[in-house]
């Protein structure tokens, strides 16, 4: 007797495409961090799926691939997989309410505002745990900003202003352009690709 | 008793990792890393383990060393009563980082490498689409690496670029979009014979019969272990 089978061909789709936002985040965020650039580009991967497919796979793929990234890039991945939740719902909730992602300038302010929030919701991680440290070059204007008498968390805030931003609207002119450039027999088979103008 | 073996595996695992956040003494954690290390140097992953740690660790060290230099807890304080107190802070964070690291290494390496990964997951309840993806992003690395040296490949053959190291790292970003695209024609691929073959309906009747892990004896012995280093954690946390 043949068992039915619960997924539909979008369900298996959706599961075969987690993997390769993995292997995005994965490859752009290691190799970041073996050289050393001041910005982090962890979470393509994370924002293409998000467009793709919803928030809740990009969750699923933004928390995997830092786990996962824990163990084969650098353990402290896994401090801030709120960050990369964080990053999916925002992209979902601008992309679908707010259309954010139809012309330039819209998506630029989205990835100002990407960069603020994930800002805010990494800063208690880097404070508490890494008592100011974010292993990035970020940590060059955090300690100036303390040489210059600013408390710590605040000096992490700031810090983390003036980089994250930066950042993530590099990420997510990227992710767009990456998902602007698909196929179309490719992008067909996604009905949340309406949210990027395609 | 595989999945009682799997359950205390991730236990003692788990139980580690939450006694390693919790402690802040040096010794302790530098001991529990020694430890790890001669372990992974029996299975053979120190290798791994180093690479993968000091190219993070190191830095990380490094950027909290300055910093907690720098802050002035008491007004007047001379630098090198801060530096001193950096130190300690700087190595605890570098060696809970690297001791959390191996446990991790130590548990789920060996188990990708002799098949026992999916039996693990199954004995925690993962669902059988979640046990899919992780299998998914596990063969994905490679099958990224292979595509990714066809196309530069690719292009050295069309005259751009230069065939070394310096030359690969320029090509990066044209690589980067056909890259992506043909995975993700590839997935669109997976996705169809994952449903013709009805894979989460078979992987529920997915067994290794010939199951190289440890007895449910021995990781209970290692889950009392960590239980020790827990509360060995927890009272030797500097005041």
């Amino acid at each position: 007797v043949k068992q039915e089978d619960p997924y539909s061909g979008y369900e298996y789709q959706k599961l075969a495409v987690i993997p390769v936002g993995i292997a995005l985040n994965l490859a752009l965020g290691g190799l970041v961090a073996a050289i050393k650039l001041p910005v982090y580009l962890d979470a393509v991967g994370t924002i293409v799926v998000t467009m793709l497919t919803g928030w809740r796979v990009g969750m699923v793929v933004g928390v995997s691939s830092f786990v996962l990234a824990s163990v084969l890039i650098s353990p402290a991945y896994i401090y801030f997989v709120a960050s990369q939740a964080a990053i999916a719902v925002y992209v979902h909730f601008v992309g679908w309410t707010l259309r954010a992602f139809v012309n330039l300038w819209r998506s630029i302010s989205a990835g100002i505002t990407l960069g603020i929030v994930a800002c805010l919701v990494s800063a208690p991680v880097i404070i508490f745990e890494f008592k100011g440290a974010a292993g990035s070059g970020r940590d060059f204007l955090t300690a100036l900003l303390i040489g210059a008498g600013a408390r710590e968390s605040v000096a992490v805030l700031l810090s983390g202003f003036a980089s994250e931003p930066v950042d993530k609207t590099i990420q997510l002119l990227i992710s767009l352009s990456l998902v602007r450039s698909f196929p179309r027999r490719v992008l067909i088979r996604f009905p949340h690709r309406v949210c990027v103008g395609n | 008793m595989g999945d009682l073996s799997s359950i205390l595996r991730g236990l003692s695992v788990g139980l580690f990792v939450a006694g390693a956040t919790m402690s802040d003494n040096v010794w302790l954690l530098l001991g529990a890393w020694l430890s790890f290390m001669i372990a992974l140097a029996m299975v053979g992953l120190v290798r791994v383990h180093l690479r993968l740690t000091l190219a993070f660790v190191i830095p990380l060290a490094v950027s909290s060393l300055v910093i907690n230099t720098l802050i002035t807890a008491v007004p007047g304080e001379l630098l090198s009563d801060r530096f001193g107190r950096a130190v300690p802070l700087a190595l605890a964070l570098a060696f809970r980082v690297s001791a959390i690291a191996a446990a991790i290494q130590l548990c789920f390496l060996p188990l990708i490498a002799n098949g026992n990964l999916v039996n693990f997951l199954r004995a925690w309840r993962l669902p059988d689409s979640a046990v899919l993806v992780v299998i998914g992003g596990i063969t994905i690395l490679a099958e990224v690496r292979a595509r990714g040296r066809q196309i530069f490949e690719a292009r050295l053959a069309q005259g751009l670029g230069t065939a070394n190291r310096w030359g690969a790292l320029r090509q990066l970003p044209f690589m980067l979009m056909p890259l992506f695209a043909s995975m993700l024609e590839s997935s669109a691929a997976r996705a169809l014979l994952w449903q013709e073959r009805r894979l989460v309906n078979q992987l529920a009747n997915y067994r290794v019969t010939d199951q190289k892990t440890d007895s449910a004896y021995l990781w209970s012995a290692r889950l009392f272990v960590s239980g020790a280093w827990c509360v060995a954690a927890v009272l030797w946390r500097s005041k």
